[in-house]
């Protein structure tokens, strides 16, 4: 009995020693992850309240200390951005079958209009790729018609397709409509609902009691004041999360208006324009310390969006890892 | 008076249905027509580009003919002149593959289990996915790659051999991936049932047995799908090339290529027809490899989930 014991008391030791290495083994690579992101962080942000001088002259990793440029202010290099950079665009003229030829003149485009067009993009572009497929979902879901079978069989055929770079069709429609570099083009192009959200939107309806829809009915409701007032308020957990996650990506997306609005930079563009280094056409000439600035400034909404609201936009995505 | 009443009743009924039909077709109509345009149209279009050449006529106008398989010929040119591209393309699925998706299943395993800073781990590897990817490559290109001086760290990205260069944008792609992959295996994870790891536990069974015999096969679906995804990424994934800006064509793959070529000529009056990326070649490039993708995708999630571990 006591041998049995004692064998078991090993087992259960050898068990925790082998769970012990094997935590932290991955703990250490969690941890030099850690340490690189931080570092990465922490190294832009500290050396964004330096001079350009100061940087040349070889203080990369220390604190800033102001003697290399007295004139210098901590803040310099985020009024510097905010108020003297610009990115210029040259002639964006082309032939639209439909239209002719349109001409778009160059143009000089500040960081406060940058800011302009990424909220109008992010915000409504979000808005439109949430509400869109969640309002089509509703309608397949809950309108039993034949057609709507056929539809989410077709919506689910596109989602498994890959389809590789269909960009030279895509902008050949745009220009050909005379939509091509515009802003509400590419907002065009949002109003879309076939993609992941779709399906997510779909099983949430497929189990929303039809009780509310027909007590709705019996107190007058139209269809429209049925969507409007009941279904979307209900869903207004999924839809914001499904709202943040598509804001955050179109703040961060600079290469779909690269192609398709070039004219109308959005922040993560000009700061694309600001990595590639031609600095000859930024309107001003950009420190390195400069750039650091306006990355920072660049992430800086999103990063703060994210600290507020991380509960919300990290466990419904994980509600789309489970619906997969 | 019955009859009345029924006929009263039906007409109530159909009046009913057609509301509602008008109303269904009112607000699907707007999205169905954008379908039609911005998907069905425009790869009907891009599977006939591919077929066609651009000539430039009078007042700028641009005249399509038909080219027959003139712009394959050219697809296979470039690939034989740039064995690269579908070599680099492959590497990066290999690294995602095999070291990125196997890693972010043990940060995953690691978070679910509550683990020592679990939840800081959680936030801090989904925060590259917050931050634009260009934020890093500015901050990564100045301080690996400006070798500014006096700095003791390597230059690992500007004057570097193109094989530290390709591993030191492989190491960065693995970086910002783990984000929203460790999520989805969390969230996979967090709907295994207690009993199950609770009999595993009876059983005798240490944390690594745990993982591979009953976390693994319970989240198998989640993971089918996210193969699925990444095979799917094999020929558009960029590997942040763009972003850095490098145009080294040792470096490129297959989807920086088409992005590239598809900008470089956006911003002109006219597609190039003289440039062999032109837009013909372009879709006959994106038609092969969608042919080719296609049957593979189905084919691996066919055979994973016939040979994969089940939770049954």
């Amino acid at each position: 009995m006591a041998r049995l014991n004692l064998k078991r008391k090993n087992k259960i030791k050898n068990k925790s020693l082998v769970g012990t290495i094997f935590y932290s083994l991955i703990a250490a690579v969690l941890v030099v992850f850690t340490i690189i992101l931080t570092m990465i962080i922490f190294w832009a942000i500290l050396n964004s309240f330096k001079s350009g001088f100061e940087f040349d002259a070889g203080n990369y990793f220390s604190w800033p200390t102001g003697e290399y440029d007295p004139d210098f202010s901590f803040f310099d290099n985020f009024i510097s951005m905010l108020t003297e950079f610009k990115i210029h665009i040259g002639n964006q003229s082309y032939y639209s079958r439909l239209f002719g030829e349109i001409i778009q003149p160059e143009t000089d485009v500040s960081f406060g209009l940058m800011l302009v067009y990424t909220l109008v993009y992010a915000g409504l572009g979000g808005f439109l790729q949430t509400i869109v497929p969640a309002v089509v979902a509703y309608m397949l879901c809950k309108y039993k018609f034949k057609f709507s079978k056929i539809l989410y069989g077709v919506a689910l055929i596109v989602y498994i397709i890959p389809i590789v770079g269909n960009y030279p069709a895509m902008i050949t429609l745009m220009r050909d409509l005379g939509i091509y570099n515009t802003l509400y083009g590419s907002l065009i192009q949002k109003f879309n609902f076939f993609g992941m959200y779709f399906f997510v939107f779909y099983a949430y309806f497929e189990n929303y009691s039809d009780t509310y829809l027909e007590a709705a009915e019996i107190d007058g409701a139209n269809q429209l004041q049925t969507i409007t007032r009941v279904v979307l308020p209900m869903a207004i957990k999924l839809i914001s999360t499904v709202f943040l996650i598509s804001f955050v990506n179109l703040w961060n997306d600079y290469q779909s208006p690269l192609l398709y609005m070039p004219s109308y930079p959005t922040l993560a563009y000009g700061i694309y324009r600001l990595s590639s280094g031609s600095s000859g056409a930024l309107g001003v000439t950009v420190t390195t310390t400069m750039k650091f600035a306006g990355v920072i400034s660049t992430a800086m909404p999103v990063v703060l969006l994210f600290i507020f609201l991380k509960d919300k936009l990290m466990a419904n995505l994980s509600l789309g890892g489970i619906k997969e | 008076m019955a009859k009345a009443k029924r006929k009263k009743t039906s007409l109530l009924k159909n009046s009913r249905y057609l509301k509602r039909l008008i109303f269904y077709i009112l607000v699907l109509a707007l999205p169905l027509l954008q379908f039609a345009l911005f998907y069905v149209y425009v790869n009907v279009d891009s599977i006939i580009l591919a077929f066609q050449q651009y000539e430039i006529a009078e007042g700028g106008k641009y005249v399509a003919s038909f080219a027959g398989f003139e712009n394959f010929k050219n697809v296979f040119q470039i690939f034989a002149d740039k064995p690269q591209l579908i070599e680099n393309s492959l590497l990066l699925f290999v690294v995602e593959f095999f070291i990125g998706i196997p890693l972010a299943l043990l940060f995953s395993y690691y978070i679910y289990k509550h683990k020592l800073f679990a939840g800081l781990f959680r936030v801090l590897l989904f925060l590259p996915q917050i931050i634009s990817g260009t934020v890093f490559v500015i901050i990564i290109k100045i301080l690996l790659g400006e070798a500014f001086p006096g700095s003791q760290l390597p230059d690992l990205l500007i004057n570097a051999t193109i094989d530290v260069r390709r591993s030191t944008l492989l190491a960065f792609v693995l970086f910002m991936s783990f984000g929203t992959n460790v999520l989805l295996f969390t969230g996979a994870m967090t709907n295994i049932p207690p009993s199950l790891v609770e009999a595993s536990e009876l059983d005798g069974c240490n944390p690594i047995q745990e993982f591979v015999f009953v976390t693994l096969p319970c989240i198998f679906p989640t993971i089918v799908s996210f193969i699925i995804m990444t095979i799917g990424t094999i020929f558009t994934n960029q590997m942040y090339l763009f972003t850095f800006g490098f145009q080294d064509d040792k470096l490129a793959t297959i989807g920086y290529f088409i992005y590239s070529q598809a900008q470089n000529t956006a911003g002109g009056l006219v597609p190039s027809s003289a440039n062999v990326a032109s837009y013909g070649t372009l879709s006959a490039f994106s038609l092969l490899i969608t042919i080719v993708l296609f049957p593979v995708t189905l084919g691996v999630r066919k055979l994973l989930l016939k040979f994969g571990p089940s939770a049954k």
